[in-house]
């Protein structure tokens, strides 16, 4: 449905996409998974016709975004990462100059009271886009590429900036409109990209550096716990005890944060709890334990994990 | 890795093409476009007209008026070899003015048969054009136009047939059918009533500008082509011939049917018990008064001396009076800029059937009149004096001695006297004598004649009531860009808040519903 | 570009810019009407009202531009435009028609102050239908000024400025027509907005000039949509 073959985009000397090319197919919903910056933006503007690619090519449903861009504009639904909405318009006007726009030809009012049912908009409709809620606007550009009832949706970020309840039910919307529909949804929380996605692709830094399905990103992202230990003592001692500890399957320095203590990231089986057997090897030693905190998986964690799974993965079959 | 650079590189060749440093190439194609197009354009225009002129100029100056072509069937009728030769003294394709050609043809075609067009090349005919010259005491060059009627022939010069403007020198209309028409009564009438302004008096034309002793003695043609004075143009094209002259030294025509007293500055010479002999001047104007049918028109403005003898005659025989020195002003119904001294009239004829009435009738009310330096006029009381009425007065805003009142700008008096003969006193017949009063001298200046303002059709109006021997058709001359307006300065303050207030604020009060009703939606 | 021609007309007239433009075109030309023509009572002279309304186009226009394409850009509302099945083009033009619409019936409702030069005097009704139309295309010819500028900026003011700016050096060009080398004012006069106005003063309808504004407001009209192709391609 969905075809990235290649693409390059340069601003002067700043290479924001170094060739990315990736496949979504019909009904899938891909999370198109980076972290701030590392071209998610750039690789949707491109694919909906926003900006153009420096080299490259997009396809849409075979039809290629450069060379026929009205006909595959036509199969695009996209909320851009701020939604594209005129403030002094009411709801219902804007839904319908978007109507006008896309060259709709299912029954106008129907069809807009169809999509604000669908994102639940319609005790809003003949409000002021100004003088709603972050989350309703967020809804509005929802609705403004659900319009024309296109075979592709493209989401930038839709939850940023809400509320964990709107997150929620923005997450479910997706997830409900994935039925029908071939999406994208570009986000930098893992969480949502397992919750809602049946694919993801990782970008950083312009490049693709995962394309799995979810299950190997669960998979990737399971059987660890990890913890920040803060623990005074001679640092040298402290990493040889720590490793030593069947318990934990891995420690590191982090760093030293205030005059005595010195902050190790530790690591454990998930079905196991680490934190007994450490306070009493420390405890045994004399070292004291000031603190300790369970800690997520940043994103580069994950790219890594995922990089080295696949790499284990693919020494495994060549052995 | 290779493979991908090359697609890369072929890949951004091909953008490149399409929209990268070849696009400055592209935008500089589209401004040589453009320039050539442009060009192009011009070089067309030079070749084939590729300009579309909407004015109707044809229509607007080459139609003859119903008032003409009444005129002329009427003579038709009455005397069917009524004939008319346009005589233009150049060749067909010399004639320098267009328009006059023009018009002519249009005289030509509208009355076929009755007038006639012909050209005759002065250069080649030496003889007609000494000829022509005696019979018209004129120079004539290409740059005349011949009418020849049963009686007379008139040169009319191209220059007469178009309005200048007397401030900007520019000319602002074209008065054609009023220069032929006129011709052609006159050549086709054996003796034509004659205007006298008096000179000898310090008399002038538009407030000093133009003194009347340097005209004396001139032809009616002459005067025309002197300094294109509107009143001496309005005159000539209502049938009069024109002659200026010092009533000390030449006696009146017994043709005068009009004596104009402009702006004296010295008093006439009444009759003198020690020079019983001599005929005075106000008794040679009595005597015409009494006995020519003749109309007198004075005009006095607020720096006109007290005239003794003149002030004498105009208030014992006709009832009008100047206040010599006593200005009239009015702050609201004036021209802007001119301190109140610019002051507008209207029309003020109080008695229906009167003949100010009649002279005002076709006027509206609306019709206004301006005036410059206008003196206070006043009526007497007498009651010997019979007939006196006003036909211009100004405002009620209007101020003289500091008192606001209506006060009148043009009078006039109507005597008639019963003829007396052999059998007696006829009863039946009446002779009939007017005298008008001009409460300024600049009332008939060229420069207000040619103004937006009524005073030229008052004039007309008069002329033709005055003129009892022959009918006259008004024709208006027809402006290039008449933009002129009739308005006071407090409809022009009343309207310049309208326009530039009321407009745009019920625009931004349909701005605050519009918000209103949206503001919290 | 119909549907982004209707909203861009119906957002002229739900948000203050709207109202502000024909509110102060109105005052403007009322204005410098009454001082033209009521207030020069006899020496009226609505030629003058025309010279000076064009002047006064210089800055009535750019308030009409100077948000139609920058403040999109702002907001981002741009996106949803230029990733509609709506080619950059077409959205230009529905922008710059609605501006031109706009601009076109206040021309017209100004106008009714022409009534009242017929009520007080004898205006040349055909003259002032030519100047209208010349009004009217060098009109056309400011607004895609003003779109151009609109697509350089983010800042409806910098657009604004800008385009009175340019608007204004258009205009003063025509000052060099004075000069007496031949064939520099030769140029002059061919690229001189009010030069080429001249004709319609007198009630004559010159294609070339029709010509002329027309194709300068094409070219105008295009570099805005190369603005837009050289952004998408930076």
């Amino acid at each position: 449905m969905i075809e990235f073959k290649n693409v390059y985009k340069d601003y002067g000397q700043n290479h924001a996409l170094k060739g990315i090319s990736f496949k979504v197919e019909k009904g899938e919903i891909l999370g198109f998974l980076g972290p701030n910056g590392a071209g998610k933006s750039t690789a949707l503007n491109i694919l909906t016709g926003y900006l153009s690619a420096t080299a490259g090519e997009a396809f849409v449903d075979g039809i290629s975004i450069f060379e026929n861009p009205i006909a595959a504009k036509k199969l695009i639904g996209f909320l851009p990462e701020m939604p594209p909405l005129y403030p002094e318009m009411k709801v219902e006007e804007y839904l319908n100059f978007v109507y006008d726009l896309k060259g709709c030809t299912l029954s106008r009012k129907q069809h807009i009271n169809d999509v604000c049912g669908v994102v639940k908009l319609s005790h809003v409709k003949n409000r002021l886009i100004k003088n709603l809620s972050k989350g309703y606007k967020q809804r509005v550009g929802i609705a403004q590429a659900l319009i024309g009832n296109p075979k592709v949706l493209v989401f930038d970020e839709p939850t940023v900036g809400l509320d964990p309840k709107q997150i929620i039910e923005i997450r479910n919307l997706v997830k409900e409109l994935g039925k029908e529909h071939t999406i994208i949804l570009s986000t930098h929380i893992l969480p949502e990209v397992q919750q809602v996605c049946s694919r993801v692709v990782v970008i950083n830094e312009g490049l693709i550096v995962a394309d799995e399905s979810i299950e190997t990103l669960t998979e990737a992202l399971e059987g660890t716990r990890r913890h920040v230990a803060k623990i005074c003592g001679p640092e040298q001692d402290v990493i040889k005890l720590l490793r030593s500890l069947p318990a934990l399957k891995g420690a590191d320095i982090i760093g030293r944060q205030d005059a005595n203590s010195v902050s190790y990231l530790i690591e454990s089986d998930e079905k196991i709890d680490a934190r007994v057997p450490l306070f009493n090897a420390l405890a045994a030693k004399g070292y004291a334990l000031i603190g300790l905190e369970g800690v997520d998986m940043s994103l580069e964690d994950v790219f890594v994990r995922l990089v080295s799974n696949k790499e284990k993965k693919t020494e495994g079959r060549r052995r | 890795m290779n493979n991908i650079n090359n697609d890369k590189q072929r890949n951004a060749v091909t953008k490149k093409l399409k929209y990268g440093s070849l696009s400055m190439g592209f935008a500089v194609l589209v401004v040589v476009l453009c320039i050539a197009v442009n060009l192009a354009a011009s070089l067309l225009s030079a070749q084939w007209s590729l300009r579309v002129d909407i004015t109707d100029d044809k229509a607007r100056f080459y139609t003859i008026s119903d008032g003409t072509k009444k005129l002329f069937e009427e003579y038709f009728s009455e005397t069917p070899d009524w004939h008319i030769t346009i005589r233009f003294l150049a060749k067909e394709e010399k004639v320098s003015d267009n328009m006059v050609l023009e018009l002519a043809r249009s005289y030509q075609s509208t009355f076929d048969g009755h007038i006639d067009l012909e050209f005759m090349d002065i250069n080649t005919n030496i003889d007609k054009w000494e000829q022509y010259c005696e019979l018209t005491q004129i120079e004539l060059t290409s740059y005349h136009v011949l009418v020849e009627g049963k009686y007379h022939t008139r040169a009319i010069s191209f220059a007469n047939f178009y309005y200048t403007d007397s401030e900007s020198g520019e000319t602002v209309a074209f008065a054609g059918e009023k220069a032929y028409t006129a011709a052609m009564i006159k050549s086709g009438i054996k003796e034509n009533p004659v205007a006298v302004f008096t000179a000898g008096h310090g008399e002038s034309l538009d407030n000093g500008k133009y003194p009347l002793a340097s005209y004396v003695g001139l032809s009616s043609e002459q005067l025309s082509q002197a300094n294109k004075l509107s009143l001496f143009d309005t005159l000539n094209d209502m049938g009069f011939e024109v002659q200026v002259l010092d009533l000390n030294e030449s006696e009146l025509p017994e043709s005068t049917r009009l004596v104009f007293i402009s702006d004296p500055q010295r008093d006439f010479m009444d009759y003198d018990p020690d020079k019983p002999d001599v005929v005075s001047e106000l008794e040679m104007l009595k005597n015409a008064m009494d006995n020519y049918n003749v109309t007198l028109m004075v005009s006095v403005d607020d720096e006109t001396p007290e005239l003794e003898n003149l002030s004498r005659y105009l208030s014992l025989d006709y009832g009008l009076i100047y206040h010599s020195n006593v200005s009239v002003t009015d702050n609201d119904n004036s021209l802007k800029g001119s301190g109140g001294k610019e002051l507008l009239g209207a029309v003020a004829a109080k008695n229906s059937g009167s003949l100010g009435a009649q002279i005002v009738k076709g006027f509206g009310v609306d019709e206004r009149f301006v005036f410059n330096n206008a003196v206070k006029l006043s009526l007497s009381t007498d009651m010997s004096v019979q007939g006196e009425d006003m036909i211009v007065s100004t405002y009620s805003t209007a101020e003289a001695e500091g008192k606001k009142d209506v006060y009148p700008l043009v009078a006039y008096t109507l005597q008639a006297n019963a003829i007396e003969d052999d059998k007696g006193t006829d009863t039946e017949n009446k002779e009939y004598k007017t005298a008008y009063l001009f409460g300024s001298t600049e009332f008939l200046s060229s420069e207000y004649l040619n103004s937006r303002f009524s005073n030229r059709a008052l004039l007309e109006s008069i002329l033709r009531k005055a003129n009892t021997v022959q009918e006259y058709v008004a024709i208006n001359e027809v402006y290039f860009i008449d933009e002129g307006l009739d308005i006071t300065t407090g409809e022009a303050r009343g309207w310049t808040v309208a326009v530039t207030l009321v407009a745009p604020a019920a625009v931004f009060a349909v701005a605050l519903v519009v918000w209103a009703r949206r503001r919290h939606a | 570009m119909f549907a982004i021609y209707k909203r861009e007309l119906k957002a002229y007239f739900i948000s203050p810019i709207g109202y502000l433009f024909v509110g102060n075109f109105l005052a403007v030309s009322g204005l410098l009407f009454s001082i033209c023509t009521l207030q020069q009572q006899e020496s009226s002279s609505v030629s003058n009202y025309f010279r000076y309304l064009i002047y006064a186009f210089a800055i009535l226009l750019p308030l009409l531009t100077m948000k139609s394409l920058s403040e999109e850009r702002k907001t981002k509302s741009e996106q949803l435009l230029m990733t509609s099945p709506v080619s950059i083009s077409g959205m230009i033009m529905g922008k710059y028609f609605a501006s031109l619409t706009v601009f076109t019936a206040v021309l017209l409702c100004n106008s009714l102050n022409f009534l009242l030069l017929e009520k007080f005097g004898d205006p040349n009704g055909r003259l002032i239908i030519s100047n209208l139309i010349c009004l009217f295309f060098i009109g056309a010819l400011f607004l895609a000024v003003g779109m151009f500028f609109s697509s350089l900026t983010e800042d409806p003011l910098v657009s604004a400025i800008g385009s009175m700016d340019a608007i204004f050096v258009m205009l003063a060009v025509n000052f060099l027509s004075d000069i007496t080398i031949p064939w520099l004012k030769k140029i002059v006069d061919f690229i001189s907005v009010l030069s080429r106005y001249e004709p319609f003063t007198y009630g004559i309808l010159d294609i070339t000039s029709i010509i002329y504004y027309v194709s300068i407001a094409a070219v105008f009209i295009f570099f805005t949509v190369r603005v837009y192709e050289r952004r998408r391609w930076a």
